[in-house]
C-alpha cells in the first residue's frame, strides 16, 4: 500500500472528514492521520465546520397545511385548464374530420356508380395511333369501345387478308 | 485517537430518514402525504435560495411540476428522491435567473418552534455568519455542501440531483469545506 510522505492536500483530508473517500484512499489517509498530529487536527477542525454547517441551517416553520392546499387548489385548477383546453382541441379535431369526411364523399364516387367519362377516349388513343395506322396502305381500321384498334390490310396482289390488333394499353 | 469520519454512519442515517419518509408518506392519507412532501421540498429549496418567501413559491412550483409529471415516476419507491430532484432543480433554475441568492435580513429570521427570543436572535447571529460563509462559495459548491453536509445526502444521490459525475460532485465538496474552514478560521473574509 502506498504511503504517504508528505501530508496529504487539504482536499483530501477534508472529504476524509465528511467520509467521502473511496475505500482504499480511507484506509491509506487515515493510516497517514492516525500518525500525524497536524493532519489529525485538521480533520477534526473540518469535521467541526461540517458540524457547525449543519448546526446553522435550521429551517423555519411555515404553515405546510396551507402550502399543501393552495398546491391543492392550483393542481385542480390546472387540471380544469387542461380539461378545457382538451375539450376544445377535441371538438376543432372532430370537426376537421367530420368536413374531411364530407368532401372525400363529393369528391370519391359511390361503388357501382356509372362514370360520366366512361367510352372511347378517342382524341388521345386516336392520335397516339395514328403514325402506326399510316403505315398501312388501302386499309381499314376500326376503333372498338374499349379502346383497341383492329386493322385490316389486304394485299392487292396475293389477295391476303393480315389482321392486326392493337389493344389499348 | 478516533479520526473523525461521519461518512458511512451519516450515510446510513440519510437511508435510514428517506426509508422513514417514504414509509411515513405511505402510511399516510393522500392529504397529509402532501403536506409530508411539501415540508421536506421546503426545507431542501429553502436551504439552497436562503429565504422564506421564494423558498414557499418555489415548493409550490416544484409541487405542481411533479403532480403534472407524475406519469415519470415509474417506481413509486423511489417517489422521495424524484420530488428530492424536482425540488432541487427547481430551486437551482431559480438561483441561476437570478445570478445570486439573496439570504434574510437578521431581523426577518422566521420564528422555529418552540424557541423563546433569545434563541431566535441567537439562531439569527448564526444564520447570517452561515450565510456570509455560503456567499463566498459558487452555485455549485454550496449546493453540494448542503446536500451533502446538511441534508446528509449520499454523494451519488447528489451527483444525480446536481446532474454532474460523483468525483464532481466530491471535488465540490472539497473546495466547499476548505473555503468554509477557512472561513470559520477567519482566514477568508
Amino acid at each position: 500500500m502506498k504511503r504517504f510522505r508528505r501530508h496529504p492536500d487539504e482536499s483530501t483530508l477534508a472529504l476524509l472528514a465528511g467520509g467521502d473517500l473511496a475505500p482504499l484512499g480511507r484506509l491509506r489517509v487515515g493510516s497517514h492521520v492516525k500518525r500525524c498530529e497536524t493532519c489529525r487536527r485538521t480533520v477534526a477542525s473540518y469535521a467541526r465546520a461540517r458540524s457547525a454547517v449543519a448546526a446553522g441551517s435550521v429551517v423555519p416553520e411555515v404553515d405546510f397545511a396551507a402550502l399543501s392546499h393552495r398546491v391543492r387548489v392550483a393542481a385542480e385548477q390546472q387540471r380544469e385548464r387542461a380539461g378545457v383546453s382538451f375539450g376544445w382541441r377535441r371538438k376543432a379535431a372532430l370537426a376537421a374530420l367530420g368536413a374531411a369526411a364530407l368532401a372525400l364523399a363529393l369528391i370519391l364516387p359511390f361503388p357501382g356508380a356509372e362514370s360520366p367519362d366512361q367510352g372511347i377516349p378517342a382524341e388521345p388513343l386516336v392520335h397516339d395511333l395514328a403514325p402506326a395506322l399510316a403505315q398501312f396502305q388501302g386499309t381499314e381500321a376500326q376503333i372498338t369501345s374499349d379502346g383497341s384498334v383492329s386493322v385490316r390490310t389486304y394485299h392487292q396482289v396475293s389477295g391476303a387478308l393480315t389482321i392486326t390488333d392493337y389493344y389499348a394499353p | 485517537m478516533a479520526i473523525p469520519c461521519y461518512g458511512a454512519k451519516s450515510m446510513a442515517a440519510s437511508r435510514q430518514r428517506d426509508r422513514n419518509a417514504e414509509a411515513d408518506v405511505e402510511s399516510k392519507p393522500a392529504a397529509d402525504a402532501l403536506e409530508a412532501h411539501s415540508r421536506r421540498m421546503f426545507g431542501l429549496i429553502y436551504r439552497i435560495v436562503g429565504n422564506v418567501a421564494d423558498a414557499q413559491d418555489l415548493t409550490q412550483e416544484a409541487l405542481l411540476k411533479a403532480l403534472s409529471r407524475q406519469a415519470q415516476l415509474k417506481d413509486d419507491r423511489k417517489a422521495v428522491q424524484w420530488l428530492n430532484r424536482i425540488a432541487v432543480n427547481t430551486a437551482l433554475d431559480f438561483v441561476r435567473r437570478r445570478g445570486r441568492i439573496r439570504f434574510e435580513e437578521l431581523t426577518d429570521v422566521p420564528a422555529v418552534k418552540d424557541e423563546s427570543p433569545e434563541q431566535r436572535i441567537l439562531r439569527g447571529e448564526t444564520r447570517a455568519w452561515l450565510n456570509e460563509g455560503l456567499k463566498l462559495l459558487s452555485e455549485r459548491e454550496r449546493t453540494a455542501l448542503i446536500l451533502r453536509d446538511i441534508e446528509d445526502w449520499p454523494a451519488s444521490e447528489v451527483a444525480r440531483a446536481m446532474d454532474c459525475s460523483t468525483a464532481t460532485v466530491r471535488s465540490h465538496i472539497a473546495n466547499a469545506r476548505v473555503k468554509f474552514r477557512k472561513y470559520k478560521e477567519g482566514g477568508l473574509p
